[in-house]
């Protein structure tokens, strides 16, 4: 394991931007500028709703898709010039997790020959050795070395999503993306993925970029929150600043929609009129003008930037601050 | 009232299958019991004809080339248990040995359209873009003829013989693999242990012959079923109209030419038999690719 410096990013994201031409000329802006940092042993969540372009982050990232513009940085260069033999060279450091366990599987493989595979094509280990590190992985992500004579529709929806973590970490990655790891997932399994790849976490000091719209698993894992909205992050920030402190008015009403399991306590509802607008050639305006309890007629003339308002707190609303005044902690 | 009791407390009795079973060993009767009934129909005639094959390399009741060894038109005797024919040849002898052609002709050009159609349509199905419209473009223009008739114009172009019929047959079968696994390919391309499979360090070669080809076997294997019973069909036809093979060769096509002449005068035997050696194996095999694509989708298994 490595060791870097403190607040080193393994990964930068920059202005991040993927275009998806639908005809006629016109895109669709699936992202639309996105920033962020991966820290080793630190968690930086991405939360939105469906169609936010959450996950078109993680792909660009992995150049399963080609950005349209952007940069992303690892170690200090762009990955983004590389051929796609230099890019197999960068997964050993840059690995991903996959929502869908069923469908990330190959359902003719069996867990052996899965967890094999990275092995063989990025290591030089020889057969005896592969075993080992096979024996050691599985025991990692809490299987049995009977598991690996599996094939994925034998085992259970967690045990399945442990091997694609399996399959992630086989290789020693440094940073490891989470495409909505428990999604799929059924609540009582969800607790032990998210206890499993904490304690992975912490053990192998690795990056992760968490997706996810589930916002009490983020509350959880998460260091620090993105949330988008429209292929564009509206606000930043370490994770207690966003769910204790939410300033722009997409995220206010993000949060409050999220259920609270604690007795007694009830929580005023901000509530978004109309339906998400299209992301199909949008307007130099705030994605959320026109459902904005707080909008102000410039709103929908400029674009709106993002703003550092705290410790390391951004917001992309120039009225947030004085909506909705910072509330005393505790 | 009477009351009947339904006694629940004793098994039933095992079935004649799990008898059966219960003398082979665990592993290889849990591999038994998912054959179905028509693999071991289809598996079982087939085994049959393949039997008859070898046998008649060494050994048929009479020379199946030779005319004259038994008087012309025999009905089915003990002496010549199918008949002869016209000219005299032992219709079981001859029966016998054009097992081998017909069996061994299809299975060598289905073999062949198989491997060579998949290999291109996976190349055509993941790749896409160029190459794809250009191999798609020449398999369009052989399919605009129909088959039966595109494998007679070539076989009178290219000339007859075994060779020959074997290339023409594996040409006439290719596009329909090459089109089914670029379509099971393309729907694949994008599931995500394609995508994992490339991180994982596969290039695209990996991907597609490695892991996305593997999982679109099954239909690929249930049309050799088809593509077969095709093959056999088509050399039939071929040695029935006379251009496939030498007409004297015992070929089961060839035999049903040479008995319809005898057909209206009442020697039903000679076109019969030859014909219901045909009905059987076109059966056979599609009975067993029916089998072989359950069987080979491995989330059937138990």
């Amino acid at each position: 394991m490595k060791t870097y410096p403190k607040n080193y990013p393994i990964v930068q994201v920059r202005n991040l931007q993927k275009h998806f031409p639908v005809g006629r000329g016109q895109k669709l802006h699936a992202i639309d500028g996105v920033d962020f940092d991966l820290q080793p042993g630190r968690t930086v969540a991405l939360v939105g709703e469906s169609g936010s372009g959450k996950s078109t982050v993680a792909r660009c990232i992995m150049r399963l898709i080609e950005p349209s513009a952007g940069d992303v940085i690892l170690h200090g260069n762009s990955i983004l010039p590389l051929t796609p033999l230099q890019m197999v060279e960068k997964y050993r450091q840059l690995q991903m997790v996959f929502q869908d366990p069923n469908a990330s599987l190959n359902p003719r493989m069996k867990v052996r020959k899965v967890l094999e595979e990275p092995l063989k094509l990025h290591s030089h280990l020889n057969a005896a050795q592969r075993t080992t590190r096979l024996n050691e992985l599985i025991e990692m992500v809490g299987l049995t070395v009977a598991h690996l004579d599996r094939y994925p529709h034998e085992m259970s929806g967690g045990q399945r999503q442990r091997v694609g973590i399996a399959r992630a970490l086989a290789i020693n990655p440094e940073v490891v993306l989470l495409d909505e790891p428990t999604a799929s997932l059924d609540v009582s399994v969800r607790g032990q993925i998210l206890a499993l790849l904490k304690e992975l976490q912490v053990k192998l000091n690795l990056a992760f970029l968490f997706i996810s719209h589930d916002l009490p698993v983020v509350r959880h894992v998460a260091d620090e929150v993105a949330v988008m909205y429209l292929g564009r992050i509206v606000e930043q920030g370490p994770t207690e600043d966003i769910f204790h402190n939410p300033r722009h008015p997409y995220t206010r009403a993000l949060i409050s929609a999220a259920p609270v399991a604690e007795w007694g306590v009830t929580r005023k509802r901000v509530r978004l009129d109309g339906e998400i607008s299209t992301p199909i050639d949008p307007p130099a305006a705030c994605r959320l003008s026109g459902r904005c309890p707080i909008e102000q007629p410039s709103c929908s003339t400029r674009d709106m930037p993002l703003q550092e308002i705290g410790a390391d707190h951004r917001v992309a609303c120039p009225f947030a601050v004085e909506q909705f005044p910072e509330r005393a902690t505790g | 009232m009477p009351t009947t009791q339904t006694d629940i407390s004793s098994p039933p009795p095992l079935s004649v299958r799990r008898r059966l079973f219960a003398v082979i060993p665990t592993r290889t009767a849990a591999m038994l019991s998912r054959f179905s009934l028509s693999m071991w129909l289809g598996a079982g005639l087939l085994i049959f004809y393949v039997g008859i094959a070898l046998l008649s390399l060494f050994w048929t009741p009479h020379d199946p080339a030779m005319p004259g060894v038994g008087p012309s038109y025999a009905s089915p005797s003990w002496a010549f248990p199918l008949g002869t024919d016209r000219l005299g040849t032992d219709l079981l002898s001859r029966l016998m040995a054009g097992t081998r052609y017909d069996l061994g002709i299809s299975l060598v050009a289905v073999f062949l359209s198989f491997s060579i159609g998949t290999f291109l349509g996976t190349i055509s199905g993941y790749f896409g873009g160029m190459i794809d419209s250009v191999i798609m473009r020449m398999v369009e223009i052989f399919q605009a003829f129909p088959a039966l008739l595109f494998a007679m114009l070539i076989v009178q172009t290219i000339g007859a013989g075994v060779v020959n019929v074997i290339a023409v047959l594996a040409f006439v079968g290719m596009p329909d693999y090459l089109r089914l696994a670029r379509g099971e390919v393309r729907s694949r391309r994008d599931w995500q242990y394609a995508e994992a499979a490339r991180l994982v360090g596969n290039n695209s070669w990996g991907i597609a012959f490695k892991h996305i080809l593997p999982n679109c076997l099954g239909p690929l294997l249930a049309f050799t079923s088809i593509n077969a019973a095709f093959a056999v069909l088509v050399i039939a036809s071929l040695g029935f109209l006379g251009i496939g093979l030498s007409p004297d060769t015992p070929e089961w096509g060839n035999m049903i030419a040479r008995g319809q002449d005898g057909i209206m005068t009442g020697q039903w035997w000679v076109s019969l038999f030859p014909g219901v050696a045909i009905l059987g194996m076109t059966g056979a095999f599609y009975l067993l690719g029916d089998a072989l694509s359950d069987l080979f989708d491995p989330r059937r298994r138990t």
